[in-house]
């Protein structure tokens, strides 16, 4: 192991610095305040452009197979904008207190918290975690395992391959294009709304205090168990049904996969088609 | 019928049942929704164990709660690390909170015979080490609140009186109808989440700290 330190004296320019690296590397990236935009290009390298004031230093330190970027200003923590290019298959851990982070094209384990700015990722692969206080979670195109937190934001998922566990307390929760053999969603005070296909096998729990909750695929192949304290429940699908205090359960075709849907204040409903 | 002892499910977990056990318990499972249930939120409690491996809580705090609560006299399976970082969600079971589950419940009624069990307005309505736990982890984080800036310091606060509404929501349905499975259970979660979102903000003063 070998370590390599580059601190760079920024300019008013900012910085701009490329250092090498091994394949299956990880990324390391805490910035206190600004966007954090990460793309992906062929080379085993990793480019870090930043904006700051010019009293601010940027430093890129790289240990094994781990780059670490850290930013600081001369008397404290000062906005930095980064604009990051990485390979596609290098591991990303980021914590951006305040600000935006966009990650695009990534075909690695992500793992990005932010306490106020919302979080967009195309791509994703392996472990894929997202963290934020106050702001949206948007996940296009990954593929492995999700879970995503939020408290006061919007949660966006569409076309993932995998298993997804998301909770947010003051949002809704959008899953469009699914193919997830596990989904597990959670809100407080938001709309629950899932559209994809329904694997055999596969378990699907959506659950929402205040807000409607509805799952559209094409066909069904589940035991399903429907749970309201206030709302109505409807289908598009023929269901008998079955009711056991507040819980109505049905078999629809053979019972394959479970699905359980819960608004204690909402509506609940089965739809019929792609949800495209 | 009559519900596996709750000890099973964690040795299930652990995969320390012999193979007719896991029959037997998977066979309970394929007619019980509760089970499942219970089921699902240990596995929770394990799963999140694991995401927090590397973060693990402070030394002096989960011991201080997990006491309060009542955690030692609980035989779970589970390591203490499990226990100590997946706290919260422990905390909860253990604490009365969902005692429900945790009752013997060897011939306990079963929900679709319109007989409430009779203890279950008291112990999802009460539940000291839930108030403990709750204490506990608020006061750690109105210790750490400076590190917090104002704005979130803000939203955590409207969001934990959001949940608090949903808790007061679910604990009168409950008393309206304790027979509910579904009310009982969801009075669980909404009790998990607000402990959650103080775990989640008492970690977040110590991570920009």
């Amino acid at each position: 192991m070998y370590l390599l330190t580059l601190p760079l004296l920024a300019a008013l320019t900012g910085t701009d610095t490329t250092v090498t690296v091994s394949a299956g590397g990880k990324l390391e990236l805490r910035n206190h305040e600004g966007p954090v935009t990460v793309t992906v290009w062929n080379r085993q390298a990793v480019r870090v452009r930043a904006e700051h004031d010019d009293e601010s230093r940027v430093s890129v330190d790289v240990s094994g197979n781990t780059v670490r970027v850290t930013g600081r200003g001369r008397y404290g923590p000062e906005p930095i904008a980064y604009e990051l290019t990485v390979p596609a298959d290098m591991a990303l851990e980021i914590f951006a207190q305040e600000g935006e982070v966009r990650v695009t094209g990534s075909r690695a384990a992500l793992e990005i918290q932010s306490i106020e700015g919302s979080i967009t990722v195309e791509g994703g692969r392996g472990s894929v975690r997202l963290n934020s206080v106050e702001g949206d979670l948007i996940v296009r195109g990954a593929s492995g395992r999700l879970n995503l937190e939020t408290v006061d934001g919007d949660v966006s998922v569409s076309d993932l391959e995998g298993d997804l566990e998301v909770t947010t307390v003051d949002g809704e929760i959008l899953l469009q294009g699914m193919r997830a053999a596990s989904v597990e969603a959670s809100t407080v005070d938001g709309d629950i709304t899932m559209a994809g296909e329904i694997k055999a096998e596969g378990r699907y729990r959506l659950s929402s205090h205040d807000g409607d909750v509805t799952l559209t695929a094409p066909t069904i192949d589940a035991t399903v168990s429907i749970s309201t304290f206030e709302g109505d429940f409807t289908s598009d699908f023929p269901v008998t049904v079955n009711t056991a205090g507040r819980k109505m359960n049905f078999t629809l075709g053979n019972g394959r996969a479970r699905i359980e849907l819960e608004s204690f204040d909402g509506e609940v409903a089965l739809r019929k088609g792609t949800g495209r | 019928m009559t519900h596996p002892q709750t000890e099973l499910w964690s040795d299930y977990i652990d995969g320390e049942l012999s193979p007719a056990d896991v029959r037997e318990l998977e066979a309970h499972l394929e007619v019980c929704d509760e089970c499942r249930l219970l089921l699902d939120d240990l596995r929770r409690v394990v799963a999140r164990a694991g995401t927090l491996e590397d973060r693990p809580p402070r030394a002096d705090l989960w011991p201080r709660v997990s006491a309060q609560v009542g955690l030692a006299r609980r035989r779970f399976a589970f390591s203490m690390p499990e226990l100590l970082a997946a706290g919260i969600a422990l905390m909860l079971i253990s604490g009365g909170g969902v005692a429900y589950l945790l009752r013997d419940r060897a011939g306990a009624p079963e929900v679709s015979t319109g007989q409430p069990p009779e203890p279950v307005v008291r112990t999802v309505s009460t539940g000291e080490g839930y108030d403990a736990a709750i204490g506990q982890l608020q006061l750690e984080l109105a210790k750490g609140r400076g590190s917090l800036d104002s704005s979130t310091t803000r939203v955590i606060e409207e969001k934990l009186a959001l949940i608090d509404q949903a808790i007061l929501d679910a604990e009168r349905a409950v008393a309206a109808d304790p027979g509910s499975e579904y009310l009982r259970a969801h009075l669980t979660r909404s009790r998990l989440n607000k402990l959650d979102l103080l775990r989640r903000a008492t970690e977040l003063t110590r991570t920009i700290s």
